[in-house]
This record gives structure tokens, C-alpha cells and sequence, in this order.
């Protein structure tokens, strides 16, 4: 992962976890990184560092709610989305797409010139 | 799928609290570290070279960062060190402690030292002018001993002077200050 790839990640690191946790009843914090790598094919990797911060809001915000289980002798946390959680998710989305074809419209003549040089 | 045993979970939390993961993190990076573990394991790396790797990716930077953030976006408690609610109690205590009975001897002693005066005086045949003087000084000095008595109590229960980190709010008020 190059630093262009961490910079554009760190504005969008809520949209990933909260489309990954729209696509599942509940995932684990370990669950989500691997769910990401294995997406991106290894590009897009998720430290513990970067993704609890995230959870930890979307928990504060009411977007996402927990349940600790026992599992394998040890405590796994849970994270699923609420109903307005669902709603946000949603609407990330719709907004990271909407912002996805902005930027392609944009960048679209710098790259056709690049190609002519 | 390799499972972990209890001892390797042990190793991990061991591992997390010597790079001093706070308790309300504690129990879900022994769960996210256990994973990664198991998945190193199951593609035929031993726990040790494994527990190496994680030691790479945990470090104290690492999880002093993550919870400097935490603690920055107001999600998790300030538990650090220097704003120890014990640390606090120790230094109140400490100045209200030994200010109080210092500032009480002294009085006491200027007391006695009146009575002390006067009773030598009224042996050099001086009684009426000494008497007069010990009189009028006593009752006051008396009286400053008992305003520093109550002055003391208010302090202890006034909110101004309790220590921030005893407050209730102090706890869950998010840093402003930036980390980094």
C-alpha cells in the first residue's frame, strides 16, 4: 500500500467499514481488516491502529452496536449496524459513488493530455 | 484453522500489557492479535515466529497512538499516568495535610507563648497591664485557630479545589489538544 493509497484511505476508512458491516449480520474487528485484504487483494490493508477508531465512533454515533462473546477462550467483540447505522451506510455509499464519478469527470483531461505528451 | 492455546493467548496479553494496553482495549486486541496468530500459524509459521511478527505490527507507538486518538475523539476515558485520580488525591492530600497542622502549631504556640509571657510579667509585678494584653489577644488568637479549622473543611468540599480528576465530567470530557 503506497501513501497515496493510506492518504485517500483515511477519508474513506467509515465508508469501508460501514459497507463491509452492511454486508453481514456482525463482524469482528480481525474479520473486517482481513475481509478488506482479501477484497483488494492485499492492497488495502487494516491495522488494528486505524480500524478501532473508526469502530469506536460508529459505536459513539449509534451507528453500529456490540456483543461480547466467548470465543475460543477469549472475548470477542461484535459489531453490527443499527437501523440508522443501515441508513448511514447507505448513504456513504450513494456519497463515495456520486464523488467517485466527480473526480472522474475531473481527472479525465489531465490524463488524456499525459497520454498525448 | 490453528487454535491457540491458553498459554499463547497468555503470551499475547502478556505482551499487551507490557506495552501498557489500557483494560478497556485489552481483551479485544488479545482477540485481534490471537487471529492474526492463528492465521500465521495456520500457513506453517510456529507461535514464536509468529508472536515475533506480531511484535512488529504491536508495538507500545502503536497502541499509545491508538489510544491517544481514542481518548482525542472522546471514545475512551483519560486513564494516563499523570491524570491518575490517586495522583491527585495524593497531592490535596499532601498540601491540606501538612499546611493545616503546621499553620495550627503555630498558633498554639503563639497562644501559649501570650500566657507564657503574661505569667512572667505578673511575677515581675507587671499583673494589671499583661493581664489586659493576654485578654485581648487570646480570645483572638483563638478565634483565628478556629477560622483556620473551618477554613480547611470548606476547602476540602469546595468543587475549586477538588482535583480535576476526581470530577466526574473530567473523565468523559474529550482532549482538544492535538497528539502527534
Amino acid at each position: 500500500m503506497n501513501s497515496s493509497t493510506t492518504e485517500y484511505l483515511r477519508g474513506t476508512l467509515k465508508t469501508i467499514v460501514l459497507t463491509l458491516l452492511a454486508e453481514k449480520e456482525r463482524m469482528y474487528g480481525y474479520e473486517i481488516t482481513q475481509e478488506a485484504k482479501e477484497r483488494t487483494s492485499g492492497e488495502i490493508v487494516l491495522t488494528f491502529g486505524s480500524l478501532y477508531p473508526v469502530l469506536y465512533k460508529l459505536e459513539q454515533e449509534g451507528l453500529v452496536q456490540t456483543e461480547s462473546e466467548e470465543v475460543e477462550g477469549r472475548l470477542r467483540k461484535y459489531y453490527a449496524l443499527t437501523l440508522t447505522g443501515r441508513q448511514a451506510a447507505r448513504q456513504k455509499l450513494l456519497d463515495f459513488t456520486h464523488f467517485t464519478q466527480l473526480m472522474n469527470r475531473l481527472l479525465q483531461t489531465p490524463l488524456t493530455l499525459s497520454a498525448q505528451v | 484453522m490453528t487454535t491457540l492455546t491458553p498459554q499463547q493467548t497468555h503470551s499475547l496479553r502478556q505482551h499487551l500489557r507490557q506495552i501498557g494496553t489500557q483494560e478497556p482495549l485489552l481483551d479485544e486486541l488479545v482477540d485481534y492479535l490471537a487471529c492474526q496468530a492463528e492465521d500465521l500459524m495456520s500457513g506453517g509459521i510456529s507461535f514464536e515466529n509468529a508472536l515475533s511478527m506480531i511484535r512488529l505490527e504491536a508495538t507500545s507507538l502503536a497502541v499509545r497512538h491508538l489510544h491517544q486518538t481514542l481518548i482525542r475523539e472522546g471514545t475512551l476515558p483519560r486513564t494516563s499516568s499523570y491524570r491518575n485520580p490517586y495522583r491527585f488525591a495524593k497531592r490535596a492530600k499532601v498540601a491540606t495535610g501538612i499546611i493545616q497542622p503546621i499553620r495550627s502549631t503555630l498558633l498554639i504556640g503563639a497562644f501559649l507563648s501570650i500566657i507564657l509571657a503574661g505569667w512572667l510579667l505578673a511575677s515581675q509585678g507587671l499583673a494589671i497591664p499583661a493581664g489586659l494584653v493576654a485578654t485581648l489577644l487570646c480570645p483572638l488568637l483563638l478565634l483565628l485557630f478556629l477560622y483556620g479549622i473551618r477554613n480547611a473543611r470548606i476547602h476540602r468540599s469546595t468543587s475549586l479545589i477538588r482535583p480535576p480528576a476526581l470530577r466526574e465530567e473530567f473523565s468523559l470530557r474529550p482532549l482538544n489538544r492535538k497528539i502527534g
